[in-house]
């Protein structure tokens, strides 16, 4: 709607609409900018002892000394290992689906298995990977799949089960095969089911990455945390927490901006 | 239609059903044949096994026992001489229009440059082409099924099915549609048949209307519908006096069946 006379109410709404967006954001900003302050000063006067909850100038040092003290690598060594966690989890976890997708017989006869399996919590399998692949990277990649790979076979198997069976039907009547089935109808009808695993996948990568560094790494973040916690320095450990939820809004952030991608070339509208 | 020629012939189709809870007799012993040209209204009480019927027909469902010709050749699973119209237009939403369209003859593997030509000429004629790059979400409801006909007739198949094709409309555009889409069928010469609860909708198209019985079903009577008009559409033939006489009898027809 490109008019060009626009009422006065309409005007007068979109004013309204901009003008709530703007307050949500100034308060937004507002409460983050409070609480680093009231920590600060709690900090400065002594109300708080910043010997075990730090404070938002030390972390800001900390921060600083990024390319001195190694945090650089340590943030590399989590983001790969997470990226490398979340794709394989991903593309096992579609491979999978669509096998159980295709046979009915395997399909049922996993259903049990993948239902315990995905109960189960999986950092209670950490030791019994550590003895398997190795104390090192690979088990901590081995972590992120398995935390990920279950509920991606669930998520999307549950989804290609629930493609609309008339359009499924609709093919058929030109003499679809499974295969075109597959690629014509239920691939593209599910993409929406791919981005959300994709969203959950990211974040249970990196409770994956992080708790396989608790047990095993000697670089990470999640290292970082624990050697940090182990040696009383609160500062060491608040920057790693800080940096590790900017590394998991970036990551979040860049598989949204994939699924503005995909749909704007995928679906109008 | 000068010689009659038979098209479809259907030779003693029987269902049975199996299900967990046992098993469900649908369509006994149907025999039918219809001709070039012909357009069939199938109507009989609901759940009496219309849908099994066309979906034997088009090879989505298998029979129990008996068979089917197409121009004298007996046919087994999906043929590509019959096109099948659903209820739900089920078009892909993420595909265009013109994608939409082009679906059937991709899957057959059939996209050439000639069926392309025939698709465009399709489109021209029926005033689609205007709406070719459109997305299915910013068509009516009207125009979506005519978009599902276009497509149905892309594969170029003589026979046509159409299960309720039309029920999900509102009334003023299935009478608009059910007019457009006639008046496309009879243009491309296709033979149909067609299933409908609606008794006025399959008087009004049809050349005859076959009557199923109750469950399991059979055919109780076969209508002849002859209008004698000039330009017969399924708007103007229902002012025609024969039409109340056409509806009455049949509707007699199913009350004894319910
Ligand atoms: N897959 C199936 N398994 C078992 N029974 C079935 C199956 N499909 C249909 N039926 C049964 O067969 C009978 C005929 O079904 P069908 O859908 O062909 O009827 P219909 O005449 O098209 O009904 P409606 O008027 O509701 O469209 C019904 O009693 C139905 O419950
Ligand atoms: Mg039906």
């Amino acid at each position: 709607m490109r008019e060009k006379n626009i009422s006065m109410e309409r005007k007068k709404y979109l004013k309204k609409v901009t003008r709530n967006r703007v307050t949500v954001i100034l308060t937004q900003i507002f409460v983050l900018i409070a609480f680093i302050a009231t920590w600060e000063i709690c900090a400065n006067a002594n109300i708080i002892d910043s010997f075990i909850t730090s404070q938002p100038s030390r972390i800001l040092n900390t921060f600083m000394n990024l390319s001195q003290n190694g945090l650089l690598e340590h943030i590399g060594v989590t983001c790969f290992e997470t990226i490398i966690g979340f794709l394989s989890g991903t593309v096992l976890g579609i491979i999978i689906a669509i096998i159980l997708w295709w046979s009915k017989f395997l399909s049922k006869v996993s259903e049990p298995f993948l239902v315990v399996l995905n109960s189960l919590p999986k950092v209670a399998l950490g030791p019994v990977i550590i003895i398997w692949v190795g104390a090192g990277m690979p088990a901590i990649i081995v972590m992120a799949l398995s935390i990920s790979l279950i509920v991606t076979i669930l998520e999307i198997l549950n989804g290609f089960l629930n493609t609309d069976k008339e359009k499924i039907k609709m093919v058929k009547t030109f003499g679809a095969s499974k295969l075109q089935i597959l690629t014509k109808i239920v691939i593209p009808a599910n993409i929406s089911t791919f981005i959300n695993s994709l969203k959950v996948n990211i974040g249970l990568s990196l409770v994956g990455v992080i708790s396989g560094e608790f047990l095993v790494s000697k670089a990470g973040l999640g290292y970082l945390i624990v050697y940090g916690g182990q040696v009383f320095q609160l500062d060491l450990v608040m920057t790693s927490v800080i940096i590790l939820s900017l590394v998991a809004a970036i990551m979040y952030e860049s598989v949204v901006l994939l699924e503005k991608l995909i749909t704007k070339t995928h679906i109008m509208n | 239609m000068s010689t009659i020629h038979e098209v479809l012939k259907i030779s003693n189709i029987s269902k049975i059903y199996q299900a967990k809870n046992g098993e469900v007799e649908a369509l006994k012993n149907i025999n039918l044949t219809v001709n070039e040209g012909e357009f069939v209204s199938i109507i009989g009480p609901s759940g009496c096994g219309k849908s099994t019927l066309l979906s034997i027909i088009a090879g989505l469902e298998e029979k129990t026992s008996g068979k089917i010709y197409i121009n004298k050749e007996e046919i087994v699973g999906v043929s590509r001489k019959i096109g099948y119209m659903l209820q739900k237009d089920s078009l892909l939403e993420w595909r265009n229009i013109y994608q939409n369209i082009m679906i059937g003859l991709e899957i057959q593997g059939i996209k050439n440059k000639e069926n392309e030509a025939y698709v465009d000429e399709l489109l021209k004629k029926y005033n689609i082409y205007e709406f070719k790059n459109k997305f299915p979400s910013q068509l009516s409801g009207g125009m979506r099924q005519r978009v599902a006909l276009i497509r149905t007739l892309a594969i170029r198949p003589q026979i046509l099915l159409l299960d309720e094709a039309f029920s999900a409309l509102d009334y003023q555009t299935r009478m608009l549609v059910i007019k457009d889409v006639y008046q496309i069928l009879k243009n491309e010469n296709k033979t149909v048949l067609m299933v409908t609860h609606d008794l006025s909708e399959a008087i009004s198209m049809a050349d005859r209307v076959v009557v199923l019985s109750n469950r399991p079903s059979h055919i109780k009577t076969i209508h002849d519908i002859e209008f004698d008009m000039e330009n017969r559409d399924p708007m103007n033939c229902r002012e025609n006096p024969k039409f109340s006489k056409y509806y009455e009898n049949l509707w007699k027809e199913l009350d004894i069946n319910a």
